[in-house]
């Protein structure tokens, strides 16, 4: 038995449907007379035909005729091209915002240590300003500026004590005998806060009312802040000032500060009165009182005690100095921070876009 | 095999510039062929009746972009690219049940003509159609849509490669095998067939 192949089968079908060519279908013929087996592949394939042919037609269970024109409906777009893009979309936006959001989040680190710096670098920065001008005021210096720290109520009646204290010095009664009126100030005290002593010198000369003024501004000096808060002793007052500005004004964070423990930053206006009122401020971070301003009377001497909050010779008064007050979290931050979020916050949106298409587009 | 309509062009033309009238005139004409198409593509007359409604619709959608030639045959490839894309929805979904095709319990298949002369020979016929059926359900796809529209439809084989995208040597070549692969498929059924496929059947 001859075997049929594929070409033979498919010459045969041609055959039927009589798509031979007249000399195909001669030769085909010939072979049909004498190959049986392929008479009788022929024969079955004819009658499958026909069977195939014979089926009955299948009447539609309905019409399928439109009743008003078809209106395409915007679909929503389920294509991996879609997908793709939301997901590229989504890991760009949140890239961005993450580095938006670090960005501004480091950046506040960066300005930190000056803004720390200030505090310490107050006293420094009084003392030389003291000494070469003699003026009290730290206000005319250029400030990156925390708020500006001013003293409450305890703090001025610590600053009172500090401003007694230092009045008995001997370097502030020089001052004192070399001024009057106190336009001059000199001073050097040892102040003692949280366990941590820290001496100073400072010379100021100041018109009265002496207005202690805490400096807000980081100056910025070449000297080391740790190093240039400890000075020698040359007072003879002790003062223990928890003048509390802000942390993040200060910079006074517990184990940054360069005098440690909880004086971590201190800020010391020296001021000389008539009869030698110095003041020392020290200031860590025992509470967090954001402002408050004392003013030093030009009394000849200021009798503070710690239990004696108020005193005649040492006022307070709310009303803050005008010193430069820059926020040291400045509006440019907030709208990073608010930038990156937004950001963030819409890449996750079209990530999560594109999770819906995909998995919309697997349920097809 | 469905003729042509006389004024077919003219119906076409007028479907073009947006006369529903015409256009349902033309699915009315070609609404069991396509249905019928779909049925034997699919298996199953609710995703049939889907594809046809389907298919109607984008053929509307889209008769201003007909450019002449057999108007069935491209009807029939809206119809056979509408199934072709029901039959991979399908393959991604591989749980869902092909639970109505033809003989089984849950579904006698389509409506058969009642021109059956006695209820032996009427049963007889309806068991062969139906096993005719199963045999061209059992082929390949490309081969069964060949098949189907050669032999079912009447196609000619340039209208077949127009509707399946195929040349014409992969038409026959599909046409030949789906045709042997029928042939041994209904060898099964022998007591259905007359003796001719019995004697081929014996002789191996």
């Amino acid at each position: 038995m001859a075997r049929i192949t594929d070409f033979d089968l498919q010459l045969l079908s041609d055959y039927l449907d009589g798509a031979l060519t007249e000399t195909e279908r001669s030769t085909l013929e010939t072979r049909l007379d004498t190959e049986p087996d392929l008479q009788q592949e022929l024969e079955t394939l004819q009658y499958t035909v026909d069977l195939v042919r014979g089926l009955p037609p299948i009447k539609a269970p309905r019409n399928y005729t439109l009743q008003t024109r078809p209106v395409r409906l915007w679909v929503f777009p389920t294509t991996a091209t879609f997908s793709a893009i939301s997901a590229a979309a989504a890991t760009l936006l949140i890239v961005v915002g993450a580095i938006t959001l670090l960005s501004s989040n480091l950046g506040a680190p960066t300005a930190r240590p000056s803004v720390q710096n200030a505090g310490s670098q107050v006293a420094l920065q009084v003392t030389e300003r003291s000494e070469t001008n003699g003026v009290l005021a730290l206000s005319d210096t250029p400030t990156l500026a925390p708020p500006l720290p001013l003293l409450s109520q305890p703090a001025a009646d610590n600053l009172s004590d500090a401003a007694f204290d230092m009045a008995e010095s001997e370097e502030a009664q020089t001052g004192a005998d070399e001024t009057s009126n106190a336009t001059a100030a000199k001073a050097a005290g040892t102040i003692s806060a949280e366990g941590v002593t820290m001496q100073r010198q400072a010379q100021s000369q100041t018109p009265p009312p002496s207005v202690l003024m805490m400096p807000a501004s980081p100056m910025e000096t070449e000297l080391p802040p740790a190093a240039g808060m400890i000075m020698e002793n040359a007072a003879t007052g002790t003062a223990e000032f928890y003048f509390a500005p802000q942390t993040d004004t200060f910079g006074a964070a517990p184990g940054t500060a360069p005098m440690g423990g909880a004086a971590e930053a201190m800020a010391a206006i020296p001021t000389e009165t008539e009869t030698g009122i110095a003041a020392a401020i020290v200031a860590p971070t025992k509470t967090s009182i954001p402002s408050a301003t004392v003013t030093l009377p030009p009394s000849p001497k200021a009798e503070i005690t710690a239990n004696q909050p108020q005193q005649p010779e040492a006022t307070e008064t709310d009303k803050p100095l005008p010193l430069p007050t820059q926020s040291p979290n400045p509006r440019g931050s907030a709208s990073s921070d608010w930038l990156g979020m937004g950001l963030l916050i819409g890449g996750l949106a079209l990530l999560v876009l594109a999770a819906v298409t995909t998995l919309a587009r697997r349920r097809r | 095999m469905v003729s042509s309509l006389e004024n077919e062009m003219a119906l076409i033309q007028a479907a073009q510039r947006g006369q529903l009238e015409a256009f349902n005139t033309l699915v009315l004409h070609y609404q069991d062929s396509v249905y019928a198409l779909a049925y034997r593509i699919l298996g199953e007359t609710a995703a049939a009746d889907d594809a046809a409604q389907e298919t109607f619709i984008t053929a509307y959608r889209h008769v201003s972009g007909y450019r002449g030639g057999s108007f069935r045959g491209w009807l029939f490839r809206i119809a056979t690219n509408t199934c072709y894309d029901e039959l991979r929805r399908r393959k991604r979904r591989p749980a869902t049940p092909l639970d109505e095709l033809p003989g089984t319990d849950n579904d006698d298949g389509p409506p058969l003509p009642t021109n059956a002369p006695t209820p032996e020979q009427a049963a007889q016929q309806a068991e062969l159609h139906r096993a005719i059926e199963q045999c061209i359900q059992g082929l390949q796809s490309d081969q069964r849509l060949v098949l189907i529209l050669s032999d079912v439809e009447g196609l000619s084989y340039q209208e077949i490669a127009d509707s399946a995208g195929a040349n014409l040597g992969t038409v026959k070549s599909r046409l030949s095998r789906a045709r042997a692969g029928v042939r041994d498929c209904l060898q099964a059924v022998q007591e259905l067939l007359p003796s001719v496929y019995r004697l081929k059947s014996n002789s191996d």
